[in-house]
């Protein structure tokens, strides 16, 4: 056989084979066997030496062209099989996408942390500054400099626990108001949240709660500026079209006080079981700081106004996700905890 | 306090609905709580006299009465075995309406006609319940209605009083305020006294300056047992007294209607003088509640030669107590100190009406009119003959002062107002406050209440409407501060927790005793008790998180959950030497599966064990840029013996981790292994890094290299860490244990940590023989410092 009948031969196994190999692994023996460096194709071009050196360039030239051939056909092939394979392999991979998820357990911010946060946020937003104070107070951080005297009828709106030695768990958070103002000059804008306690248990009160106080010390504040702050609060937090009403009220530490009410939530005014046939929800107290709690802290009290507020973060709570007795909040069963996961919030989800 | 609509508008006009009254009250500071119509419904009732009783042919239990009205006779078919022949009693013919609605119709009762039924006080719609037929008084005239006559329509509404308020504690105060509010005039009270006896009354010793002004006057009745009118008896129901006997009824009628608490001695009963004193120890008195009182010392008392009549502004005695056959009364109209009545009335349970008012404090010339008031009531519903007043004032009572400061500029200023002059003015004149010169005059029933210029500006605002105060936003710079290290570590501990799938949880921070001795822990001398604690359950304050979240724990294990991971950050208390110290501290409880799986694979990868917790601490404070921390066995009751650890930094003990000993968890239902992470935010906080600075990394290629050791089986993990630490040459930048090994192909004395130490160089790429070159010289260098064997 002539060389170039040899050549002519080795392509066609060579491509016969190659058509028929099923696998990489299988082509790869066979580009090994007809074109590595002790291949069929080298073992042919041996016989070169045999033949006439005019003829030499014409079969070398053949024998590329074969040999380009070859690995054109077997890099098709290659890329065909190398997709089969990882094709099968694919399906194999293949899962039930109904199958229970694994790792779906979830730990979440207790609603009322959430609500805190919320509440503090809104605030911050208005440039106050987040403070904070011991739980365990004096009677006279608690009382006195609030001007709560001893035996003050106010003392009857505290159920204090006191302790056995004669320090009281702060019935609210405004003892802050006196620490801070002791230990800074105004301007003052703070928010305080914290843990309050009162001996009372029942559907709407616990013994621990939490409140958020702001107290806000300046020159030429006024009752406006609170019935402004308050209101932004309060649009924040329930929904800008909802109405908002200041009553006056009482406390030992503001003068003017007022206590503020928004809209139902549940009924809209029209009054129900939530707002007790009113229309209105209680949700701050509030007012113009007393000139007595600016002596206490050795301001003067023709030189600064301010204003204070103070809100409970339980009710606010129950209110926003309604939830019908406040033990739930501190049962800590799973099953509550577990409903308060992506809330959204005031901020972001009121815009329209 | 309750305030029926009739009485009110005794003293003032009241034109609009009780609704619309309702929410101007309160948009003025007096929350109008409750608006009840009482019988609103009612129509046809009629007095009529029993003339006639018959039995029932064919019932036992009913009778048929015959009654007259005046001008006709009607049968009644009744159930009620209270009547007699000659009562007069409410009756509803057909036609009318009872309190709760129902319609009287004629009817046959067991085959006998009855055309009406008799009423019960509760069918009038007067007390919620009653015992049989309302017996009328034997005047009642015949066919009267009973509607007008017994007052049986009024509204009544629950005002919320606020505790400054004392002065609106009466139905006056509230008429006041109303004629405020509706721009309304205010009526005067009768009291007008044409004739007085000359009856003496004893004379007074004010030997405590407690009792400031005391006022008496002595009432003589021509004949005992008179009836209080209806109309009074009706009130004073309406207002929630009960009605006893006319001398009592009298006082507590002035008392609700002015405010100003009256005291009636039965002067059979008074002997020689009176003395307004401190008791001594050891004074007894058995009050009209007949409970005999043991007096604190210094109790201020109303006392006759002979002892104590009554506990002052609190409480008679019953010894000294009018009665409807009492003839002779001394009534007292006194002003005792607010503080001192407060005080008594706290310690010895006695919240009475009278020291409700003395607490808040009185009009102080609200005495004399009192008085007046009541005698004028004798004289007319009784024919009374009664003396003047006598007066008698404590030189060193405090008075109070009755002007204040003002200025409408400044009022304006704090409000954010534009109030004009006049109408401040107008709204403070409605309300009895003069205005001159830079001072207001307060009215002597504010003196308590209105003390400065600010709560003129509360007067001003409540009465122009808190609605026409402008809203607007502070817009002045305040320097807002950062939060502080410690409340960061709060919200980043949080967040750590909730990341790594722990449930936040919040729990009261006063624990029982009890919960001490369940975690085995003694309850600690430094604990905080509290003093009226609601239940001992909640009345220590906790020195631990752990009890709060086993109590967590217990309550999902009680309810068949099979896993739980749950977190707290919050206070814990204790008593030093410098006072009550606070901490906020970290909670982290865990029990079952990390979560649920459904292959071999899954449920491999949720088993935890102590690596799994102690990697939870690390990467927590990691987080707070703690690198330096040290884990050292610890040995406490609560915790696994041998498997539970201190973590320190920079030698102070900032935390614990491990396994919960299982004497503790079984006590709260925990069958499974607890583990436990308790970190101390407090101290963290103070050791965490304040301010990060970027530093420079390698950007060359790295190089791994492994070296397996064999060692001891009891060769502690830490001291080769610590050997590695000794001899690591700088090119190391990370190196880590990948695998722990124990078997038997090590032989029963052996175990072999295996070690991946990656090699870098921060200016070039480093050659293998380079990186060979160093290993070999560590582990060399290693094997001096601590022995061990390659594999
Ligand atoms: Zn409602």
């Amino acid at each position: 056989m002539s060389l170039v009948d040899q050549l002519q031969t080795l392509k066609n196994k060579a491509f016969s084979d190659i058509q028929q190999a099923v696998s990489t692994q299988a082509l790869e023996e066979i580009r090994v066997e007809f074109l590595g460096k002790k291949g069929l194709l080298t073992e042919v071009l041996k016989g070169m030496a045999t033949l006439d050196v005019a003829q030499r360039p014409l079969i070398g030239q053949a024998a590329n062209e074969i040999k380009t051939e070859i690995q054109a056909l077997y890099q098709e092939r290659v890329t065909g099989l190398q997709r089969q394979e990882r094709d099968a392999r694919l399906r194999e991979e293949a899962v039930d996408v109904s199958l229970p998820g694994h790792g779906t357990d979830l730990g979440l911010r207790h609603p009322l942390n959430q609500v805190l946060l919320e509440v503090t946020a809104i605030f911050q937003n208005l440039g106050f500054s987040v403070q904070e104070g011991p739980d365990v107070e004096s009677d006279y951080y608690n009382f006195e400099a609030l001007n709560i005297p001893k035996d003050h009828p106010a003392r009857d709106m505290h159920d204090t626990f006191y302790l056995k030695n004669g320090d009281v768990l702060r019935t609210h958070t405004s003892p802050v108001q006196i620490r801070t103002m002791t230990q800074q000059t105004p301007p003052i804008r703070i928010i305080v949240p914290g843990k309050v306690y009162r001996c009372d248990t029942d559907v709407t009160h616990s013994p621990m709660f939490h409140q958020v106080e702001g107290l806000y010390v300046d020159k030429d504040v006024t009752f406006s500026q609170l019935k402004g702050t308050l209101s932004h609060f309060l649009k924040t937090f329930f929904g800008k079209d909802k109405k908002v009403r200041f009553r006056p009220s009482y406390f030992p530490f503001t003068e003017p006080s007022t206590e503020v009410d928004v809209e139902c939530v549940k009924c809209e005014g029209h009054g129900c079981n939530v707002c007790k046939r009113s229309g209105w929800l209680e949700i701050l107290g509030a007012g113009m700081v007393n000139r007595k709690v600016f002596d206490s802290v050795g301001y003067d009290p023709d030189q600064v106004t301010g204003f204070a507020f103070g809100l409970g973060i339980e009710r606010l709570a129950m209110l926003k996700f309604g939830i019908p007795d406040i033990r739930f909040f501190y049962e800590n069963d799973k099953r509550f905890l577990g409903q308060f996961g992506c809330v959204p919030k005031a901020l972001t989800g009121e815009i329209k | 306090m309750k305030y029926p609509l009739s009485w009110l508008s005794d003293y003032v006009d009241i034109p609009c609905s009780p609704e619309e009254l309702a929410i101007r009250l309160t948009a003025a500071g007096l929350e109008v709580e409750g608006v009840s119509h009482l019988g609103r419904e009612l129509t046809g009732i009629v007095a009529g006299r029993i003339v006639d009783i018959a039995k029932h042919p064919d019932a036992d239990r009913l009778q048929i009465t015959q009654i007259a009205d005046g001008q006709n006779t009607h049968q009644i078919v009744t159930g009620a075995q209270n009547i007699f022949v000659g009562a007069i009693v409410p009756v509803s013919l057909p036609g009318a309406v009872l309190a709760n609605g129902l319609k009287i119709k004629s009817s046959k009762l067991r085959g006998v006609p009855s055309h009406g039924m008799l009423c019960s006080q509760t069918e009038l719609g007067m007390t919620d319940t009653s015992e049989g037929i309302w017996i009328l008084d034997e005047k009642t005239p015949l066919g009267v209605d009973m509607v007008a006559h017994a007052g049986l329509r009024d509204v009544v509404f629950e005002i919320g009083i606020l505790p400054n308020r004392g002065d609106c504690l009466s139905i006056y105060g509230m008429a006041r305020e109303i004629a405020a509010v509706l721009k309304r005039p205010l009526r005067p009270l009768e009291s007008a006294l044409t004739t007085l006896s000359d009856l003496v009354v004893p004379e007074v010793v004010l030997s405590d300056a407690r009792c400031s002004t005391y006022v008496a006057r002595r009432i003589q009745l021509p004949r005992t047992n008179t009836k209080t009118p209806l109309w009074m008896q009706r009130r004073l129901v309406l207002c929630g007294l009960r009605s006893l006997s006319l001398p009592v009824d009298i006082t507590n009628y002035v008392l609700l209607e002015t405010g100003q608490p009256l005291h009636a001695f039965d002067m059979a009963n008074v002997s020689g003088e009176l003395h307004v004193v401190a008791a001594a120890p050891g004074t007894m008195l058995q009050t009209l509640d007949e409970q005999v009182q043991a007096l604190p010392p210094g109790t201020l008392i109303i006392a006759d030669d002979h002892g104590p009549l009554a506990i002052a502004g609190i409480m008679g005695g019953l010894g000294s107590s009018v009665t409807g056959a009492t003839s002779d009364i001394l009534l007292e109209a006194a002003i005792f100190d607010p503080v001192s009545v407060r005080r008594t009335g706290v310690t010895l349970g006695l919240r009475t009406e009278s020291a409700i008012r003395f607490e808040k404090g009185l009009d102080f010339e609200g005495t004399e009119k009192a008085s007046d008031r009541a005698a004028y009531l004798f004289v007319t519903l009784a024919g009374a003959h009664v003396g003047k007043t006598q007066s008698w004032q404590h030189p060193e009572a405090l008075s109070l002062a009755r002007k204040i400061p003002f200025s409408f500029e400044k009022i304006n200023g704090l409000l954010g107002t534009t109030f004009s002059h006049g109408e401040m003015q107008a709204a403070l004149a409605a309300l009895g406050i003069a205005v001159s010169e830079g001072h207001a005059s307060v009215p002597s029933w504010r003196a308590h209440d209105l003390v400065d210029w600010p709560c003129l500006a509360e007067e001003i605002a409540r009465l122009l409407g808190y609605d026409r105060i402008p809203e607007i936003l502070p817009d002045r710079w305040v320097p807002l501060y950062p939060p502080s290290p410690l409340q960061a570590a709060v919200t980043d501990a949080e967040s750590f927790w909730i990341s790594r799938g722990y449930q936040q949880v919040c729990t009261f921070s006063m624990i029982s005793p009890e919960d001490f001795k369940k975690t085995r822990i003694s309850l600690p001398s430094d604990a905080l008790h509290i003093r009226n604690p609601l239940t001992p359950e909640a009345s220590v304050l906790r020195r631990y998180l752990m009890p709060s979240l086993l109590e967590v724990a217990g309550h999902h294990a009680k309810r068949q959950v099979s896993s739980l991971r749950i977190f707290e950050v919050g206070k814990v208390f204790w008593l030093s030497e410098s006072g009550v110290q606070e901490n906020q501290v970290s909670g982290a409880l865990l029990y079952g599966p990390l979560t649920q799986g459904h292959t071999p694979n899954q449920r491999e990868s949720a088993t935890w064990d102590f690596a799994y917790l102690k990697g939870n601490a690390e990467a927590f404070l990691r987080d707070f840029g703690l690198g330096k921390v040290a884990f050292k066995a610890s040995r406490y009751p609560q915790y696994h013996p041998y498997a539970s650890a201190d973590i320190f930094v920079s030698d102070v003990l900032i935390g614990n981790v491990g396994y919960l000993h299982p004497d503790v968890t079984e006590t709260y239902g925990l069958e499974q292994r607890v583990g436990y992470v308790g970190l101390n935010l407090t101290a963290i906080a103070k050791y965490q890094e304040q301010g990060v600075r970027f530093a420079p990394f390698s950007r060359h290629p790295s190089t791994r290299r492994d070296a397996a050791m064999l060692v001891a089986k009891d060769q502690p993990y830490d001291e080769i860490e610590a050997a590695i630490a000794q001899v690591l040459p700088k090119e190391v930048v990370d190196y880590y244990l990948f695998d722990a090994y124990e078997g038997a192909s090590l032989g029963a004395e052996k175990k072999s940590f295996a070690f991946a130490f990656v090699y870098q160089n921060t200016e070039k790429t480093m050659s293998d023989d380079e990186v060979n070159g160093i290993h070999e010289n560590f582990l060399q260098q290693l094997q001096t410092v601590l022995p061990f064997g390659l594999r």
